[in-house]
C-alpha cells in the first residue's frame, strides 16, 4: 500500500490528542505492532510540541503532517512555516550529570532519536522546516 | 490520548511519614505542569518524603520528564535538603533518599530510563517496596 496520510493543524497544544488519534488510527491501518504505534505517537508528539512551542511560539500557525509506508518504513513528514529551526543540530543531552547539575528540559529531540532510525531537518522551498522521522522493519500484527 | 491526567493523594507511614502521588493517565505537554504545581504546593507546605506511583500512567513525553526533573529539584531545593543531597552525592550513592518511584509500565518507563533518570530515581516495583526503602 503506497497511501499517504495526511493531517493539517493549527499549531496549539490543545490538538496534540488529535495528533495523537491521528496517529494511532493511520498506524494501526497499517497494520503496526502496538509498541512501534507508541513509539511512533512518542516522536510525532515531540516534534509537534517543539514546532508549537521553540516554532511558532505558541503563536499559532499550521503543522502538516504526512504518514506513508515505504516498503519496511514509515516515513513521516512534518512541515511547518514557524521560524527556521533545525532540531537535529541539538547535541545530546549529558545523561550521566546528576539531576541537581542538569537543565530542566530538552529531552524531545533525544526521545524521537531514540525511538525512531532516522530524524533528518531540511528547509522546503518555501524558507519553511521539514522535519523527516523514519521508522524500519515495520512489521504486521 | 485524552488530556486527562488524574492525581490522588494519600499518605504512608515507612520509617518516616510518606506522600504518594497515584498520578493515571496521560502526562503530556499539555498538562505535566499541574503534577509540578500540585508537587511544588506539598513541597511549600512542608511534605519532604514522596513516591511518584506512576503505574496507571499510560504515556509520558518529554514533558513527563520536565515534570520529574523539575520535582526533584524542588525536592531539593532548601538548604538541608541540598547538603543531605551533596552528602549523598559523596559516592555513597546517586539515587534520591526523598524521591521514589513506583514503576510505571515498561513502554513508558522505557522513557524514564532513555533519560537517563533511573540512576538518579529509584523505581521500584511495588507501592510496598518503595514504602520500604525510605
Amino acid at each position: 500500500m503506497n497511501t499517504t496520510f495526511s493531517l493539517t493543524i493549527t499549531a496549539n497544544l490543545n490538538n496534540l490528542t488529535d495528533i495523537y488519534h491521528f496517529v494511532q488510527q493511520t498506524a494501526a491501518r497499517l497494520g503496526l505492532e502496538a509498541s512501534i504505534i507508541y513509539e511512533v505517537q512518542l516522536a510525532v508528539d515531540e516534534a509537534v510540541t517543539n514546532i508549537i512551542v521553540h516554532g511558532y511560539q505558541n503563536q499559532g500557525g499550521n503543522i502538516e503532517i504526512e504518514i506513508k509506508q515505504d516498503r519496511d518504513a514509515l516515513v513521516i513528514h512534518l512541515r511547518d512555516n514557524a521560524i527556521p529551526f533545525n532540531p537535529t543540530s541539538i547535541p545530546p543531552p549529558e545523561l550521566t550529570k546528576p539531576l541537581t547539575e542538569r537543565a530542566i528540559g530538552g529531552m524531545g529531540v533525544h526521545l524521537m532519536r531514540q525511538t525512531m532510525d532516522e530524524v533528518n531537518y531540511a528547509v522546503t522551498s518555501g524558507g519553511g522546516n521539514e522535519l523527516t522521522l523514519i521508522k524500519r522493519g515495520i512489521g504486521k500484527k | 490520548m485524552s488530556s486527562d491526567m488524574q492525581v490522588v493523594v494519600s499518605q504512608e507511614q515507612g520509617r518516616v511519614p510518606i506522600t504518594v502521588f497515584h498520578v493515571k493517565g496521560e502526562i503530556g505537554a499539555h498538562n505535566y505542569d499541574q503534577l509540578q504545581s500540585q508537587v511544588s504546593e506539598a513541597v511549600e507546605s512542608g511534605m519532604r518524603d514522596l513516591i511518584l506511583d506512576l503505574r496507571e500512567v499510560t504515556y509520558m513525553s518529554s514533558a513527563g520528564l520536565r515534570a520529574l526533573h523539575a520535582i526533584f529539584q524542588k525536592m531539593h531545593a532548601d538548604d538541608e535538603m541540598k547538603k543531605g543531597m551533596d552528602d549523598w552525592w559523596q559516592g555513597r550513592a546517586v539515587n534520591s533518599p526523598h524521591l521514589k518511584i513506583v514503576a510505571p509500565p515498561s513502554h513508558v518507563l522505557k522513557t524514564i530510563t532513555a533519560a537517563g533518570f533511573d540512576v538518579f530515581l529509584e523505581v521500584h516495583k511495588s507501592l510496598k517496596d518503595a514504602v520500604g526503602s525510605f
